[in-house]
């Protein structure tokens, strides 16, 4: 029976988000609601049924339409996790992530031109440095080697502390609190108690900066925001709170599985060893690639209808939550010939990991130099990295909203 | 004569991703202080038409319009 059908008769729609079969595809289920109406019915973890987007230009449509907002305490908006019942119940907690314009737009663009392009591209000489040195440590140790503890994990801890000006020791305070926010193994009440304290930190941190401003992020919103009346201390913080949220549990889930392909797919390493060799203008195409095949935003985006929107062959009713997946549009092969094979080669730059709309990640750029380099690094250090368990072993974090990896041992 | 293309941005639709002048830096550049895109060409050659078309489809917030006469 299709699943049209079956729904037709009243079976329950499928619970979500579905079960991988393959630890590095989407789960098999998405692709077969893609090739049926613009948006399926699914059943959250509560009970409640949402629509489900899963192709490519629904995707986009969907992002980029403000009839559908962002907003956790819109009615029908699916709670995506058993926590987000807890920033739908504080919005005073919420960052722009969850707002829509005009609040959305105030508040980001207060943060535009730390993340232009060129900010980006600035700090790679001193990344690359950094890693130089991470790197020299890593290859005098014993094999096998973490790349995730020993790489993936301290590289984007580096740029936020570079970002927020903090030192190592209130860095690994803030990042373990920042942790439990992303992973659903733990409880609202943990979840709950590790965000108060993390804002706290950060208070700590904007407190400190508004005494004595530095040459850092924080310090310019103090100096050019706050001190003027446009920005309070209050929006401040969950400000710092979803840069480092979004900014680095994500970075180090896509730098772990991007590495995995390439200590495990020796015809990427290969390309992309050569093309060091030569330049290394395939490293950027190949980072776009990883990012559309990886898509580690793993269950997607939420939003709910504020009035009725017709979707292609759907019409979502106002009220009505939905779920974008991200890696389900970045699998369709309307857009990607061969979706499912990872070819460094191909022109990715329509992928949706970084989402799509008003929303879409204030910090890709930055990531992207990160990834680069993380990636550049390896083919410089460990030529010929390989993997050092059989893949079966490896630790891939299901619960975790971005998916990636617990531990990534190679050997060279 | 070869089909003309013609470009409009609109600067109050722009998020400053700045994807658009990463893509097709001869046709669009961005404002170094607030990153809102800065039109360079509007009826760029037949050359970059293809990539001004993804720079359109790229861009988040739908701030490029291409006419195609």
């Amino acid at each position: 029976m299709t699943y049209d059908a079956a729904i037709r008769e009243g079976a329950a729609p499928p619970s979500y988000p579905m079960e991988r079969v393959s630890p590095v595809d989407p789960p098999p289920q998405l692709a077969k609601l893609r090739s049926g109406r613009a948006a399926s019915r699914i059943t959250m973890w509560d009970g409640s049924q949402v629509r489900l987007v899963t192709a490519h230009p629904h995707v986009r449509s969907v992002l980029a339409d403000r009839r559908f907002t962002a907003v956790t305490s819109a009615p029908g908006f699916p709670m995506m996790t058993r926590t987000s019942v807890l920033v739908r119940d504080q919005p005073h907690t919420a960052s722009f992530i969850r707002m829509d314009d005009p609040d959305h737009s105030r508040l980001r663009s207060m943060l535009t031109r730390e993340f232009l392009h060129g900010r980006a591209e600035a700090m790679r000489p001193v990344l690359r440095e950094s890693l130089d040195g991470i790197m020299a440590d890593l290859v005098a140790r014993e094999r096998p080697v973490d790349l995730v503890r020993g790489l993936t994990i301290p590289v984007p801890s580096r740029v936020i502390a570079l970002l927020f000006g903090v030192s190592a020791e209130s860095r690994e305070l803030i990042e373990n609190r920042a942790a439990v926010l992303i992973d659903r193994g733990y409880a609202p009440a943990q979840v709950a108690a590790a965000r108060d304290e993390l804002d706290g930190l950060l208070r700590d941190v904007v407190e400190e900066r508004m005494r004595e401003p530095g040459d850092d992020l924080v310090s310019r919103l103090v100096l050019d925001q706050v001190r003027p009346g446009n920005l309070t201390v209050e929006e401040l913080v969950p400000m710092c709170r979803l840069l480092l949220v979004a900014g680095h549990g994500t970075t180090t889930s896509q730098a772990s599985l991007s590495l995995l392909s390439l200590v495990t797919d020796q015809g990427l390493a290969d390309s992309l060893a050569a093309s060091l060799a030569d330049g290394g203008e395939l490293l950027p195409k190949a980072v776009e690639e990883l990012l559309r095949f990886h898509s580690i935003v793993q269950n997607g985006l939420a939003r709910a209808a504020l009035e009725d929107v017709e979707l292609d062959d759907v019409t979502i009713r106002a009220g009505e939550g939905v779920v974008v997946s991200l890696s389900a549009g970045n699998r369709d092969e309307a857009v990607f010939a061969s979706p499912d094979t990872l070819d460094p080669h191909r022109d990715a730059r329509r992928h949706l990991a970084f989402g799509h709309g008003i929303h879409q990640c204030l910090g890709q750029w930055l990531a992207k130099v990160e990834i680069e380099e993380m990636l550049s690094a390896v083919l410089r250090w460990m030529p010929g990295a390989r993997l050092a368990v059989p893949f079966d072993e490896l630790d891939f974090r299901h619960e975790v909203s971005s998916y990636g990896l617990g531990a990534l041992p190679v050997t060279w | 004569m070869s089909a003309g293309l013609r470009v409009a941005v609109d600067t109050d639709a722009c998020c400053a991703m700045g994807r658009c002048a990463a893509t097709a830096p001869e046709v669009f550049d961005q404002d170094p202080d607030s990153g809102t895109v800065v039109l360079l060409l509007a009826e760029p050659p037949s050359a970059l038409h293809e990539t001004v078309r993804l720079c359109a489809e790229l861009c988040p917030c739908a701030a490029i319009t291409v006419t195609e006469n």
